[in-house]
């Protein structure tokens, strides 16, 4: 069959046209003219009369100093798409994958063009919960620098690093790929991809080519499946059951923040922290790097990542010995006391007492690059060990509802480059991975590509991998391209297009079936992917009506958790075999961020923008260490070092980080991009290039390391410089024991006013925070970023203090800074009722709604910034440059949402409460013809967040959930006695620990009586 | 019965009282006053450049962020209107009180004033966002409702305390130059000159009836300048202290902002009367380190008020029992910005201490020195109260640095090149000594010609 050539038809209006003749040439030429000076009066010179209007205007206007406003022309649908009213958005149900953890979405469209994206809130795994990252991807389908069209490189001969770029159409891409399949040895190379559809797809083109598929990812989970596999005799990533948990205990696995699926994860884990009931799940972490998890423990202790072995180890033993049990002396041998751990006598056989007594309900968890040492496979087994022998095992882990298609394995990689080397690999096909960016340069993979005689990628942008290949045939953004999913077994969701390819893409599936069928192998009788995803779907839910059921819901199936637990195979103990750590002053941990992860969405610069939770740095990754390793070492804040790990050696930034290990340095992955974007370009620093290898395994975690301080100093953007509250109370906290004791942590201050109140006839407005479930993810920052049309200013201004979040997560610290107590705070316009800002306008561009808010006016603004200064909770943002599109590259400004105004340069703006929602909200009420209810209305930030700890909702309704948690025990008002009187309140945070909280530092102490408390204290 | 000094040198005539004091106005400028000038000008010209930059580019080329909302703006316009504050004082309320050593500095005192609250003026205009939208800072009726101005804002009674104080100055000063222009007008040689000061002179005739209006108003407009003098600068002050801000919310701020105010103003006068005296050496007649000496006493009468202040703020502090406040105040002397504090106190409290010498009150050297001192003083007093107050407010998670940039350095001392540049030019075109006022008081404190003693 002959591919057909797109348009080949030419279509001639006129005689003359066909035959071009000069006559016709001219008249083509001035035809779409709209100058008068070339309109027909204008044939012999200028039309004088024109000529003087002209002149006239132009001299008024230059006189003027302005421009006269360039005409825009709106066009109305000449014929209306029935599903589309202009004005109204439509929501497509669908879905995202990033890397291990896939997301249910609702995806918010106007005019046919995603807008924002929310959670499906009946999808099971995330619910209505969104990472940071699965909100703020959306803007990397509008990035500008994504491609456009097939690129086909002229690749040097002498190496491919000097490739000629040259834009190709895919007519050329198929013929030059077609021959080139025909010689056979082909090869895929790419991420785990728990698509169905996809990896059929992809195993009968290698059955066609006689090909092979190679699987690796940068976030990899190998030593999980492999110690599954050795323990219970399946590779699989089992299911972890949070909500289940009482105990959890975690060994830099971090599960709140980068580990696997942490948005399921943070769901789970908060359902079982319920202060108010009789028991409140707990998380005692063990960490080298603190991470999310970690800031979100009851007690934290730093561990260094080579003791992650012994320190598992130890707490087996003691988990054993109180069931009888024991260890072989080799193994006992490698488990490490509480004085080699650096902790207090007695802490693990306290832990190990704890997890007996939630035996069944607790949960022992390792894992992430952080536990990716040459010990991950033991400390994988030995976590599997103790779950089992605490009964966990089918009941908080289960192999029912494993993680599917999480296949990635560096083992592939050795294979894949002994596979070129012994000439099997003629044609390399890399899809959804960047190798030459996140594997260390020591494996030479780049070097090996030259013996690859056609190299394609399916990026997106012509990144690291992109520019050594020989053609990249891009593959479309998610939104553009249809695909099911089967995340966890049992529950498949589908993902919808919701936009035509903005560029001129092909999935990356459509492009191996037309390969396929260019070379004269097809491997479908379908026309497309989408037909393959249409019919097996429909065959699995029935009928075609089913079929766009299932479009609507989203997903299908369930994923089922129940069976019986699986029995731990008695060859464990002889398969763990520690591997002495070597001696070494300083160890070197790869970790990766909640906003950055493996750096594939580094372009997006929200998530450049998105303070690290951790470290609240921006555009940047450091290099982190205990207080006390820095101050040995006199590292500082923006120090510059140079590191130097096995030979490989780079500058980078020193940061110092509370709580964590000492003698380990942290290095964040996803940054330092050579090549792929503009804005993500030379962004921090490739922390994968310092991966080592061992043997078959790629090693993160554990590496020596030797810094050196250079006497450059590079200031960081970091976007809270102070960390502790100063013994005010801004977090109020409690223990879970104090708290039962009627203890909430809260100084009420008593307080009155001369002013009558406000009159609320019809709604008002209220928010609750509970500070007891935020984990600090930062999912409600990105989702404002995305409703709120919230810009980005980048380093040098957030250095300024010139960042535009209008909300944004405090993270304090308390006690001691080698293990610090952590808190995390949202912060956002306090909407107060009696509002500071709002006295003080000259102009009153700030007022009070009749339903309690308050409404910012951009109009009116003019910018005396007496709002911010006077704001107790500086939570204005003000516009210093003009940030409202003017300077947009090309397709950003269709990310902004049409029912948000864009800021003009010289405007206050702040938080709304989403007041586009509400207005939104009370139309749809007003339609349907009925009051609004609680939960109709639900702002960006709530609608996101995982643990549901932002309630909205009217205050005159006293059964609305936000009525309720504004008379509960917890809620209290932050800075009560200014009087402000906010309408968000928070809800107390409460930490499941014996210890007493901030004994002998600044925190605040629950009582409050004393003045001597408020110690002032500095970091 | 204590001998009263003379009040002016030199046994002069009044001719030569006139002739001394038009001679500038009517010679060549000499080089020194050119150079002067053009690097005035210079400085003037470099001054617009920025504040076109700036207005066009937008705010963030200042140091101005979050959380510090105020910066260098908001610091040199309470500065320059500060420094206005001494011209009032000396010419309005010294008048009631019949002080009349006054007579001999009012002149430059006041064209100080109406400088300095000239150049004061522009910064509230140019720190906002959108300047060419100031003008809704105004109340008029308009289409847009009508909708009004937030008179329960501060910086709307700003507007008002700003624009009366500059009016009723500049008129108060018109005045009492009027009978000066008159007189330069009578002297004039050239048609021009005679058309232009005489156009200035109102049509002065020097009648009796001339002069019992011209004292009327006089007084009168003295009597309207006196609380002016003083609501001003507390209205300034309400800026900070209607806030809820920690550092700024303080009910002592109108009493020490004002007695600051003619601290710096009197600082400023005596800077530029010491160069005056330098430039016209036959000025020395009139403005007499008698003079001189009356103004470094007022200097360190106030300094020490001022000083007062600052302790007394501390003492509320921490007296008040509130965190945010004791926080506020030992964060100016011990946090971030310490040295902007102790630069301010050192120069403010410490330096003026000296004049309790009378040598060194007598001293020219050393009470510009001081003078100048006491300039960089109150400067950074409101440097001190704007962003110290600012930068570490109510949640430690806000707390950030004033990013202080180029273009701050560009607008503070480019300011200082719009009023040099006027206060240069005045100096040659108007009298800048009262004529009518000083004959007077010609033969206060001396012997008469006649013998005895004359009651000027």
């Amino acid at each position: 069959m002959e591919n057909k050539p797109e348009t080949q038809n030419q279509y001639w209006r006129s005689l003359d046209e066909k035959y071009q003749t000069p006559e016709f040439l001219k008249t083509l030429e001035n035809e779409f003219q709209s100058s008068p000076l070339k309109s027909e009066e204008g044939k012999d010179g200028l039309a004088r009369r024109q000529f003087m209007k002209l002149m006239g205007a132009s001299v008024a206007l230059s006189a003027a100093a302005c421009v006269r406003r360039p005409v825009e022309k709106i066009i109305p649908y000449n014929k209306r798409p029935a599903e589309i009213i202009p004005g109204l958005p439509n929501y497509y149900a669908s879905s995202w994958f990033d890397g291990s953890q896939g997301f249910g979405l609702l995806i918010k469209t106007r005019e046919g063009r995603p807008l924002h994206v929310a959670g499906n809130t009946e999808f099971p795994l995330n619910g209505k919960g969104l990472s940071a990252r699965a909100s703020a991807h959306i803007l990397s389908l509008y990035d500008p620098d994504r491609l456009k069209t097939p690129v086909y490189n002229s690749i040097n001969p002498k190496g491919r690093n000097n490739a000629l770029k040259a834009d190709a159409s895919w007519l050329q891409v198929d013929q030059k790929i077609a021959p080139q399949l025909k010689k056979g040895g082909v090869a895929i190379l790419t991420s785990s991809y728990p698509s169905e559809h996809t990896q059929d797809v992809m195993s009968s083109f290698l059955g066609k080519f006689s090909g092979k598929k190679y699987v690796w990812d940068p976030l990899t989970l190998e030593s999980v499946r492999e110690a599954q596999k050795i323990s219970y005799g399946a590779a699989l990533v089992p299911h972890y059951h949070f909500d289940k948990s009482q105990l959890t205990v975690s060994l830099d696995g971090d599960f709140l923040g980068t580990y696997i699926s942490p948005v399921e994860f943070t769901r789970g884990f908060q359902q079982a922290r319920n202060p108010e009931g009789a028991q409140m799940a707990k998380l005692i972490s063990f960490h080298s790097v603190p991470s999310l998890t970690t800031l979100n423990a009851d007690d934290g202790y730093p561990v260094a990542a080579s003791q992650q072995l012994g320190l598992a180890l130890a707490l087996l033993q003691r988990v054993l010995a109180g069931k009888g049990g024991g260890l072989t002396s080799e193994l006992k041998k490698a488990a490490l006391s509480d004085e080699q751990l650096g902790l207090e006598n007695g802490t693990l056989t306290k832990i190990a007492k704890e997890l007996l007594e939630n035996s069944g309900r607790s949960l022992v968890i390792a894992g992430g690059l952080a536990t990716e040492s040459e010990n991950a496979l033991n400390l994988q087994l030995v976590v599997n060990w103790l779950n089992s022998a605490l009964g966990n095992e089918g009941k908080t882990v289960t192999a029912q509802g494993s993680y599917l298609g999480l296949e990635g394995n560096s083992a592939d990689i050795f294979e894949l480059l002994k596979d070129i080397d012994d000439g099997k690999i003629k044609t390399l096909i890399i899809h959804n991975v960047n190798p030459v960016y996140g594997l260390p340069a020591a494996l030479g993979f780049v070097e090996k590509l030259n013996k690859v005689e056609m190299l394609i990628s399916t990026s997106n942008w012509f990144d690291e991998t992109a520019s050594l290949a020989n053609v990249v045939a891009p593959c479309g953004h998610p939104m553009e391209n249809w695909n099911e999913f089967e995340f966890v077994s049992g529950l498949h969701v589908i993902q919808q297009p919701t936009v035509r390819p903005l560029g001129d893409t092909r999935s990356f599936e459509d492009s191996l079936i037309t390969w396929a069928h260019t070379a004269g192998s097809d491997i479908t009788s379908e026309k497309s992917f989408f037909d393959i995803v249409k019919k097996k779907a429909t065959a699995a839910v029935g009928s075609e009506e089913a079929w766009y059921e299932y479009l609507q819901k989203g997903f299908r199936g369930n994923s089922d958790h129940s069976g019986s637990p699986r029995s731990l195979s008695s060859s464990v103990a002889s398969q763990i075999r520690p591997v002495a750590s070597k001696a070494t002053d300083l160890e070197l941990v790869i970790v990766p961020t909640v906003h950055m992860t493996d750096g594939s969405l580094a372009n997006v610069s929200w998530l450049q923008e998105l303070p690290d939770p951790v470290t609240k740095i921006v555009w940047e990754n450091t290099l982190t260490f205990s207080p006390k390793t820095a101050k040995a070492m006199g590292v500082e804040n923006g120090t510059v070092l140079t590191v130097d790990v096995n030979g490989v050696t780079m500058k980078v930034t020193g940061y110092v980080q509370p709580g964590q290990a000492d003698k380990v340095v942290g290095l964040a992955l996803g940054y330092g991009r050579t090549a792929g974007g503009e804005l993500s370009k030379n962004v921090g620093v490739n922390a994968s290039q310092l991966v080592q290898v061992s043997g078959n395994k790629l090693i993160y975690s554990g590496a020596p390391i030797t810094v050196k301080k250079t006497s450059e100093f590079n200031e960081l953007a970091i976007t809270q410089g102070h960390n502790t509250m100063e013994g005010r109370q801004i977090v109020a906290e409690t223990t879970f024991k104090a708290y039962k004791q009627g203890q909430n942590g809260i100084h009420r201050h008593k307080i009155f006013s001369i002013w009558g109140q406000h009159k609320y006839d019809g709604h008002k407005w209220g928010m609750s925070i509970d500070l007891n479930t935020c984990t600090g993810c930062s999912a409600c920052m990105m989702a404002c970023q995305s409703e709120n049309n919230i810009p980005v200013v980048g380093k040098k201004y957030v250095i300024q203090g010139r960042e535009m979040h209008w909300i944004r997560i405090d993270r304090y610290y308390s006690g001691d800074e080698a293990r610090p107590d952590a808190v995390f705070q949202p912060m956002m316009c306090q909407q107060c009722e009696n509002a500071p800002c709002e006295t003080v306008c000259p102009v009153v561009a700030t007022v009070h709604s009749d339903e309690g808010l308050n409404d910012m006016v951009y109009n009116r603004c003019v910018g005396t910034r007496y709002c911010s200064n006077n704001c107790p909770y500086k939570v204005r943002r003000f516009n210093w440059f003009y940030y409202d599109g003017h300077h947009r590259k090309e397709n950003l400004h269709m990310a902004l949402n049409p029912e948000v105004t864009v800021r003009t340069r010289g405007v206050m703006e702040k938080c709304t409460y989403c007041v586009q929602r509400i207005k939104d909200a009370k139309n749809t009420a007003k339609d349907e013809n009925r009051p609004l209810k609680d939960g109709d209305i639900k702002t960006a930030c709530e609608e996101v967040c995982p643990t549901s700890a932002i309630v909205f909702g009217d205050l005159n309704d006293k059964e609305s959930r936000v009525s309720k948690l504004f008379v509960a025990e917890r809620q209290y008002t932050l800075l009560e006695e200014v009087n402000a009187a906010p309408r968000t309140r928070y809800l107390a945070k409460v930490r499941n620990t014996d210890r007493t909280l901030g004994s002998g530092h600044d925190t605040h102490a629950p009582s409050h009586d004393s003045k001597d408390s408020h110690k002032e204290t500095h970091t | 019965m204590i001998e009263r000094k003379p009040l002016i040198l030199g046994d002069k005539t009044y001719k030569e009282i006139t002739d001394d004091i038009c001679e500038p106005v009517e010679t060549k400028p000499g080089a020194g006053w050119i150079a002067l000038f053009f690097s005035a000008k210079m400085l003037l010209l470099f001054y617009l450049v920025s504040i076109g930059i700036i207005v066009t580019t937008g705010m963030g080329l200042l140091g101005v962020n979050h959380p510090v909302g105020w910066g260098t703006m908001i610091v040199t316009f309470v500065f320059w209107i500060g420094i206005g504050h001494a011209g009032t004082l000396i010419s309005a309320i010294l008048f009631l009180f019949r002080q009349k050593w006054r007579t001999s500095v009012a002149r430059s005192a006041e064209a100080m004033t109406v400088f300095a609250v000239m150049t004061a003026g522009i910064f509230p205009l140019i720190h906002t966002g959108r300047p060419w939208l100031d003008f809704w800072l105004i109340p008029y009726p308009n289409q847009r409702g009508p909708l009004w101005v937030n008179f329960r804002s501060p910086l709307l009674w700003d507007v008002f305390a700003v624009s009366t104080y500059a009016t009723v100055s500049m008129v108060f000063w018109y005045v009492g130059l009027v009978p000066d222009f008159a007189t330069i007008r009578d002297r004039a040689k050239t048609k021009l000159r005679r058309n232009i000061y005489g156009a200035l002179s109102l049509g002065w005739r020097g009648t009796g009836r001339n002069w019992s209006h011209y004292e009327m108003v006089y007084l009168l407009l003295a009597g309207l300048s006196t609380p002016l003098v003083l609501s001003v600068h507390t209205i300034v002050s309400f800026d900070f202290a209607v806030s809820t801000l920690p550092g700024w919310h303080t009910t002592i701020f109108p009493p020490y902002f004002v007695a600051g105010a003619i601290f710096s103003g009197f600082g400023m006068v005596v800077t530029l009367l010491t160069l005056v005296r330098i430039g016209f050496p036959k000025f020395k007649d009139y403005i007499t380190i008698d003079h001189m000496e009356a103004m470094n006493k007022i200097i360190m009468a106030t300094g020490m008020m001022v000083g007062y202040a600052y302790a007394s703020e501390f003492f509320i502090a921490w007296y008040s029992g509130v965190t945010y406040e004791k926080f506020a105040f030992v964060n100016r002397a011990f946090g971030p910005y310490w040295w902007a504090y102790w630069i301010m106190v050192t120069c403010n409290v410490l330096i003026p201490q000296i004049f309790w010498f009378k040598w060194a009150r007598r001293s020219i050297p050393i009470m510009f020195v001081v003078s100048i001192f006491v300039n960089i003083g109150m400067w950074f007093e409101r440097f001190v109260i704007t962003v110290t107050s600012l930068h570490r407010d109510y949640l430690p998670s806000n707390w950030g640095m004033y990013a202080w940039s180029r273009w701050d350095a560009a607008i503070l001392f480019g300011s200082f090149g719009m009023f040099l540049t006027i206060f240069l030019l005045y100096l040659r075109v108007f009298p800048a000594i009262s004529i009518a006022e000083v004959k007077p008081v010609l033969y206060v404190g001396k012997k008469s010609k006649h013998g005895g003693k004359h009651h000027g």
